[in-house]
C-alpha cells in the first residue's frame, strides 16, 4: 500500500479540482452560497462562520480561491486575506462587500475582486469563474504552446 | 464522475474527521467527485462502533482525534477479524512516518490538496 511510485505520482499532478473557502457570518447566506455554488459550478466549497475559523481550516486544506465576506466579527475581510495571504501567497480572493466605494481602495491596492452587496447570481458566478480561470497571457504561453496553438498557414 | 469506475459504486470510505466543516467537505468532494459511499464519523470510538454495522473498503483518518489516535484506531481496525486488509490513508500536519511505514499507511500531509487524497482514494481502491 505504501508505494514510493504512487506518493510520487500523486505529488506531481497539478490541481484540477477547485476548492473555495467561503467566510460568511451570516449563516442563512453562506448556505445558500455554499448550495448556489455546488449546484452550479464544479467547485468544492467550505463554509466557515469567522476569522479564527478560516484560518484554522487553511490548516487542513488548501484553498483555490476566498472568497470572503468585509463584514465579519473581530477581523474583517481585508484583514483576514492578508493573513491568508501571508500563507498562500497566490491563491486568489473576492471580497463581498455592501460598501464597494468605500473599500475600493484597500481592494485594488492588494489585487482583490470586489463584488457589491446584493448581486446577482450570475455576477457571483461568472466573478468565481473568472477568479478560478483566469485568462493565460500570451507572453506566459511556452514556444511550444503558441506551435501548437497556431494555425498551420503560419508556417508558411 | 471524475474519479473511479461506476461499477465501483458499491465501495465504501470510513471518513473519520472530528472536525465538522472539514468532514462535511470531504464527504461532499467524496460523493460527487468519486463512484464511492461514505460513512463519517467524528473520532475512534464511533468508527469502531459503525464497523459493527458496515465493512469499509478504505479508511480515511486523522492522525490527531480525541479519546484515540489514528494509529490506534488502525490498530484496533486491523486487529478484527476480517479487516486485516483494510487499506488506510492518514492525513495530519505531522505524519508519524515510522509508525505510518511499519503498517504500511499512506499519509498524506495537511492542508490537504483534494486531488492528491481523491487521486489516492481511486489508487488503493481501483
Amino acid at each position: 500500500m505504501l508505494d514510493d511510485s504512487t506518493e510520487q505520482s500523486s505529488a506531481k499532478e497539478p490541481s484540477t479540482l477547485q476548492t473555495i473557502l467561503l467566510v460568511e457570518d451570516d449563516d442563512a447566506n453562506g448556505a445558500l452560497l455554499t448550495h448556489i455554488i455546488a449546484q452550479e459550478t464544479p467547485y468544492m466549497v467550505v463554509h466557515v462562520a469567522d476569522s479564527e475559523r478560516a484560518l484554522e481550516v487553511v490548516q487542513q486544506l488548501k484553498p483555490t480561491l476566498f472568497l470572503l465576506d468585509y463584514r465579519l466579527p473581530r477581523m474583517n475581510g481585508i484583514e483576514l486575506y492578508d493573513q491568508l495571504h501571508a500563507l498562500f501567497e497566490h491563491v486568489p480572493a473576492i471580497i463581498l462587500t455592501t460598501s464597494i466605494s468605500k473599500h475600493e481602495d484597500e481592494i485594488k491596492q492588494r489585487h482583490l475582486v470586489g463584488l457589491a452587496k446584493p448581486f446577482e447570481l450570475d455576477d457571483l458566478l461568472e466573478t468565481i469563474e473568472r477568479a478560478c480561470n483566469p485568462p493565460i497571457p500570451p507572453s506566459s504561453l511556452r514556444e511550444a504552446d503558441r506551435s501548437t496553438l497556431s494555425p498551420p498557414h503560419d508556417a508558411l | 464522475m471524475l474519479h473511479g469506475q461506476a461499477q465501483q459504486a458499491n465501495k465504501t470510505i470510513l471518513v473519520v474527521e472530528d472536525e465538522p466543516d472539514i468532514g462535511s467537505f470531504l464527504t461532499e468532494a467524496i460523493l460527487q467527485e468519486t463512484p464511492y459511499q461514505i460513512v463519517l464519523v467524528k473520532d475512534g470510538p464511533h468508527a469502531l462502533q459503525v464497523i459493527k454495522e458496515i465493512t469499509p473498503d478504505l479508511l480515511i483518518t486523522n492522525f490527531r482525534l480525541p479519546s484515540m489516535n489514528g494509529i490506534e484506531l488502525y490498530d484496533r481496525l486491523h486487529a478484527i477479524q476480517g479487516l486485516e486488509a483494510v487499506p488506510t490513508i492518514m492525513v495530519s500536519a505531522r505524519l508519524p512516518h515510522q509508525e505510518l511505514t511499519h503498517r504500511n499507511i499512506v499519509g498524506i500531509s495537511k492542508p490537504l490538496d483534494l486531488d492528491e487524497l481523491l487521486s489516492t482514494v481511486d489508487q488503493l481502491l481501483a
